[in-house]
């Protein structure tokens, strides 16, 4: 596996208590990372570490496989956007990017230009942030996060407050980076919903630990619509569901799950009969995502 | 390190606080002026009451010593918008959430601290010289009282006071990255720079001198007593003690701010 970043039992402790638990995330890259967890999860103190805000307490972590690089060589290829977009209100889009790049050595003005309609703020003008709506700010917080043309964008929380339509367009943003110039994106989000529209690899995180970490289509499987079938003999079963054409079927404990032809229960049923096997429960399930992570992290207050 | 302080010179251009600072400080050096003249161009001069045991000045001449003395320490408000900039300058980037965007990116705090500390140094050193000499030529031109003398002495305190105006800008620069609100950094700042604690510092002198009966003057020692009770005609041994003295503070503010930079972590 190609991973721009790697985790290394990164903990963050203050006093006893432990806000980053030996966390081990593996970020495959082109991939968007989406990391999911309530709130005090520890989501923000793990991208703060990796963002080199928040020196961890132990572990370590590598960008693009380079566990020896310092930090700031590793940094140059990482752009952050953590909780607020960090803006001079005052200043207009183009002032504010011109802080950060003058801060990098960049003098390129067209560059910057560019950047703006990237995020679609090119006609703001003389315009001052502190004017903008909250989806302007976050993307103009996205646009200094793209200065240093990074490989790997670190985003907290970046849709949080926003409205649909500023949902709609920070999710067009993203693919756009993410597809269209190939940058990995480390996203957290509460709406997992809306995570699940754009994640193609997931972490969860609760109380400091990494609970999961999987990709869109493992966790989509253990989410999403299937047949639930439990018989007298899954060996049988599972020939029979061969022969009738079934390929989307996966065997957890005592049940057999089938994702697809949801509506032909009734045939599995007959067909196993024939073949003497009894059908003890064969039913359609649903697990949303949500429900996925609150049966994984136990409740669903504060999420 | 030099982008650092192009960065932070750039943003000192482009922020609203530095030219409103730029109008009060205007406004104020007319009003000394206004003050002066009132006080040298008119038959109020012989009841100038205004004498230095401890200097060789002539109060009663308006010579450029004085003029120096009158705009930059007897009147706080230089000081006191000096002190306002300042913390405002070295807590802007956190409380905007700016430092996040330029901190995340190198691995020693120590070069970005040390490059925001010579921005600050600048911006002050740039208004020192332009309201010194701005506020030299207006009253030579403005007020006939006038008397082209000192000079020495004018290029001595000049020094002096301008030392003694770094360390106290670096002090609030290391007081301010203390808290999280710039209200504290104002308001120590603030303080020092009116010269309220040096009111203290002096009664703490006093107290000494009493208990221990001793000619020992503790206050000397404090930065903001040293600083406004300096003047250019105190004398070689106060001017090196208050040069001493100011260097010793800038060194330990200095030092405190650039080497607890790196234990810190960065509010978002």
């Amino acid at each position: 596996m190609d991973y721009i970043l790697t985790t290394y039992d990164l903990t963050k402790q203050y006093g006893s208590y432990k806000a980053s638990n030996e966390v081990s995330i593996h970020v495959q890259r082109g991939a968007i990372y989406g990391l999911i967890g309530r709130n005090g999860a520890g989501k923000t103190t793990l991208m703060k570490m990796i963002g080199g805000l928040s020196r961890p307490t132990s572990g370590s972590y590598a960008i693009r496989g380079k566990n020896g690089e310092s930090t700031e060589q590793m940094m140059s290829k990482v752009g952050i956007l953590i909780e607020a977009p960090g803006l001079y209100p005052n200043m207009t889009a183009m002032q504010n990017l011109t802080t950060k790049a003058i801060a990098l050595g960049i003098n390129d003005k067209k560059y910057l230009m560019g950047l703006l309609e990237e995020v679609g703020l090119a006609d703001t003008g003389k315009k001052k942030a502190k004017q903008f709506s909250l989806g302007m700010k976050q993307r103009l917080g996205i646009a200094m996060a793209l200065v240093n043309k990074p490989e790997l964008l670190i985003l907290d929380e970046p849709i949080n407050g926003l409205d649909p339509q500023g949902i709609a367009e920070m999710r067009g943003i993203l693919n756009h980076l993410c597809h269209d110039r190939g940058i990995t994106i480390l996203i957290s989000s509460h709406i997992l919903d809306e995570l699940s529209k754009v994640a193609t690899q997931y972490g969860i995180i609760h109380e400091g630990r990494l609970l999961e970490e999987e990709s869109k289509e493992e966790l989509f499987s253990k989410c999403c619509e299937r047949l639930e079938l439990r018989t007298s003999d899954i060996n049988k079963t599972l020939e029979v569901l061969n022969t009738m054409g079934f390929s989307k079927i996966e065997v957890k404990d005592d049940a057999i799950n089938i994702y697809e032809r949801l509506n032909e229960s009734g045939a599995i049923t007959v067909a196993l009969a024939k073949e003497n096997v009894q059908t003890n429960e064969i039913a359609v399930k649903t697990e949303a995502l949500e429900d996925y992570y609150f049966q994984l992290t136990g409740g669903n207050e504060n999420v | 390190m030099f982008k650092i302080f192009r960065m932070h010179m750039y943003r000192v251009s482009r922020a609203t606080s530095t030219y409103v600072l730029l109008g009060v400080l205007g406004a104020s050096m007319f009003l000394c002026l206004i003050l002066l003249f009132a006080l040298y161009e008119n038959p109020l001069t012989a009841a100038l009451s205004i004498s230095m045991s401890s200097t060789s000045l002539d109060f009663l001449h308006l010579s450029p010593p004085v003029v120096h003395l009158f705009f930059i320490q007897g009147s706080n408000t230089y000081l006191i918008l000096v002190t306002i900039f300042s913390v405002i300058f070295t807590n802007c980037d956190f409380t905007k959430g700016f430092a996040k965007n330029t901190y995340s990116m190198f691995d020693k705090r120590r070069p970005l601290v040390f490059a925001k500390w010579l921005a600050l140094v600048t911006c002050v050193t740039a208004s020192y010289i332009v309201y010194s000499f701005l506020s030299l030529g207006l009253t030579a031109a403005a007020i006939s009282a006038f008397e082209s003398a000192y000079w020495t002495e004018y290029f001595v305190g000049f020094f002096v006071v301008y030392l003694c105006l770094i360390s106290l800008v670096t002090m609030v620069f290391w007081i301010t990255s203390l808290f999280k609100s710039p209200a504290g950094g104002m308001v120590i700042g603030i303080l020092i720079a009116s010269g309220m604690f040096a009111t203290v510092e002096l009664l703490l002198a006093a107290l000494v001198a009493r208990t221990f009966h001793t000619d020992f003057n503790i206050a000397n020692y404090f930065l903001d007593y040293a600083f406004m009770s300096y003047n250019a005609g105190m004398g070689t041994l106060a001017t090196v003690r208050t040069i001493c003295v100011a260097l010793a503070y800038m060194a330990l503010a200095l030092t405190m701010s650039v080497f607890l930079s790196d234990r810190k972590d960065v509010r978002v």
